[in-house]
């Protein structure tokens, strides 16, 4: 085939993707469920205004009130971007099986359309509109923040953009798991996944801390071998620890961490192999 | 133009097709008959690489099924059409549209002159849960037809229609016979068949039992009900 044959054939390829994840995300954002969730965690999030202002008291000694909003702002990034995954599952968990019973599957491969394209595009639209989703709200949350302190989190936003890669794993593994399994089963594992994460990832930070490694100094033989659990906790993908390396960015901290690989590539290679294992699958199953 | 060479589909230990053999030429107006869990769907869904053959090949203008260029020409009408809920028709046929690679000006010119053929025109923008069966059945033909397909699969066009509905269909089938499209009819239907069709194939428990000409199998003094029950029965 000549050059430009080939070329004509990616464009065609590409624009063939780009109308199923278009069509994708109006799907999901016309949903009444969709809309819903996005205005309760909208007015979840605008309600945190108030605890910007006030004078905060610890221990008879005043907060420094700056200090609170990046306490308030971190906290609400985390607990936006663990909604977004939650969400992103649910969206995720029934597509593949509600486009086999809308027609909608059957209606998009009697195309000139392959497999491929197809799931990629779905996988990039979820992608994209749970991402957006997330984005908008931490959007909200950094806006209060410079409304209310008018000192703006620079890092705000990237941190928001390094989440997205959590997204990306949550859809493709959820969409992967949905191919066998019911879809409650679906958001259960991967739900569980996310909780041995921040669990996983709490039980490191406290054995990080400096008064748990006094406590066991000089007790050596006492210590528990935790040797096979931290293997477990290392190859688990890192859901929360890329949350708390992207919260980094927000407080210009620097990012603590013993693992062998970064979370950001475990994500990614977790991303990989969801996304060929949920390509070849998909490849080889019979649409209804 | 359809070419199925010894496929084969087995299921575990169920054969729904049985190395069956058969070509369906351009312009050629072909039925695939046979009883309830014949095979006929499968040989549909193989054609259009829903399923994969266990053994053989089925290919489209010589193009294996399995690649997606096989069904750049292909329109088709599945049994239990459905459009998503929350789509127009319209909306429907645009997206089709989109997915066969027409620019929005080819779609809107296609998607006005497809409404009128499928008596459509004004209902369009209804969203399709408020379409009867035969509405929908009548924007699934009309999507079917978009980018002036070279081949049409149809999987039991007609079923559930009224009377009136299925009139329509025929016509609709009628009028693209000047056009030169193929087309493969899976139907239950064998009055509207033997109107339609000028080939026709019988299958049973996967396995080809005639494929010829209608005006050969359908003896004198018989219709094609008798040919398929002496076949099927027999």
């Amino acid at each position: 085939m000549s050059s430009s044959g080939t070329y004509r054939d990616n464009m065609s390829k590409l624009k063939t993707l780009l109308h199923i994840i278009r069509h994708t995300i109006f799907d999901q954002v016309k949903q009444k469920s969709f809309m819903v969730i996005f205005i309760i965690c909208g007015l979840f999030v605008l309600g945190i205004k108030n605890c910007y202002q006030g004078n905060y008291t610890i221990n008879g000694q005043q907060v420094d009130g700056a200090m609170v909003a990046l306490g308030v702002s971190k906290g609400m990034f985390n607990f936006v971007a663990t909604v977004a995954m939650i969400i992103a599952a649910l969206f995720s968990m029934r597509i593949i099986r509600r486009e086999q019973d809308d027609g909608t599957q059957s209606t998009i491969l009697s195309k000139p359309v392959s497999r491929y394209e197809y799931i990629i595009g779905k996988a990039a639209g979820l992608w994209i509109v749970t991402f957006l989703f997330m984005f908008a709200l931490h959007a909200i949350i950094f806006a209060i923040g410079f409304i209310k302190t008018g000192a703006a989190m620079p890092g705000f936003l990237l941190a928001s953009l390094l989440c997205s890669i959590d997204i990306l794993f949550v859809v493709s593994f959820v969409m992967l798991l949905s191919l066998y399994l019911p879809d409650f089963a679906c958001f259960l594992i991967v739900s569980a996944l996310g909780l041995f994460s921040y669990i996983g990832d709490g039980i490191y930070s406290v054995s990080r801390s400096k008064m748990v490694q006094d406590a066991f100094t000089g007790n050596a033989s006492h210590l528990p071998d935790i040797s096979f659990w931290k293997i477990v906790y290392l190859a688990l993908p890192k859901l929360s620890t890329v949350q708390f390396f992207a919260s980094s960015f927000i407080s210009n901290e620097t990012f603590d961490y013993a693992g062998l690989i970064h979370p950001m590539i475990n994500i990614v290679l977790y991303c990989a192999v969801s996304i060929g294992l949920l390509l070849v699958l998909f490849r080889k199953q019979d649409i209804a | 133009m359809i070419k199925i060479d010894s496929a084969t589909k087995k299921y575990g230990a169920l054969t729904a097709v049985d190395s069956v053999s058969f070509e369906v030429r351009k312009g050629e107006y072909f039925a695939l008959l046979g009883p309830n869990g014949a095979g006929k769907t499968t040989i549909v869904r193989m054609l259009l690489d829903f399923t994969s053959p266990t053994g053989g090949q089925v290919s489209i203008d010589g193009i294996p099924s399995e690649e997606t260029a096989a069904r750049a020409g292909i329109g088709y009408l599945a049994e239990n059409q459905k459009i998503p809920p929350h789509l127009s028709g319209y909306a429907y046929l645009a997206r089709c549209a989109d997915y066969i690679g027409l620019s929005k000006a080819e779609a809107k010119v296609q998607i006005g002159k497809i409404l009128d053929i499928a008596g459509m025109a004004g209902k369009e923008r209804d969203l399709s849960k408020t379409y009867s069966k035969g509405m929908v059945q009548r924007i699934g033909l009309g999507a079917c037809l978009l980018g002036k397909p070279k081949v049409l699969i149809l999987d039991e066009p007609t079923a559930g229609l009224d009377p009136i509905g299925i009139r329509e269909i025929r016509m609709i089938l009628e009028n693209l016979r000047t056009d030169g499209v193929t087309i493969l009819l899976n139907s239950h239907l064998l009055s509207e068949v033997e109107k339609i069709c000028n080939t026709a194939a019988i299958i049973k428990q996967g396995k080809l039992l005639v494929k010829d000409a209608i005006s050969s199998i359908v003896k004198e003094g018989e219709n094609l009900e008798d040919v398929f029950v002496r076949y099927v029965q027999g």
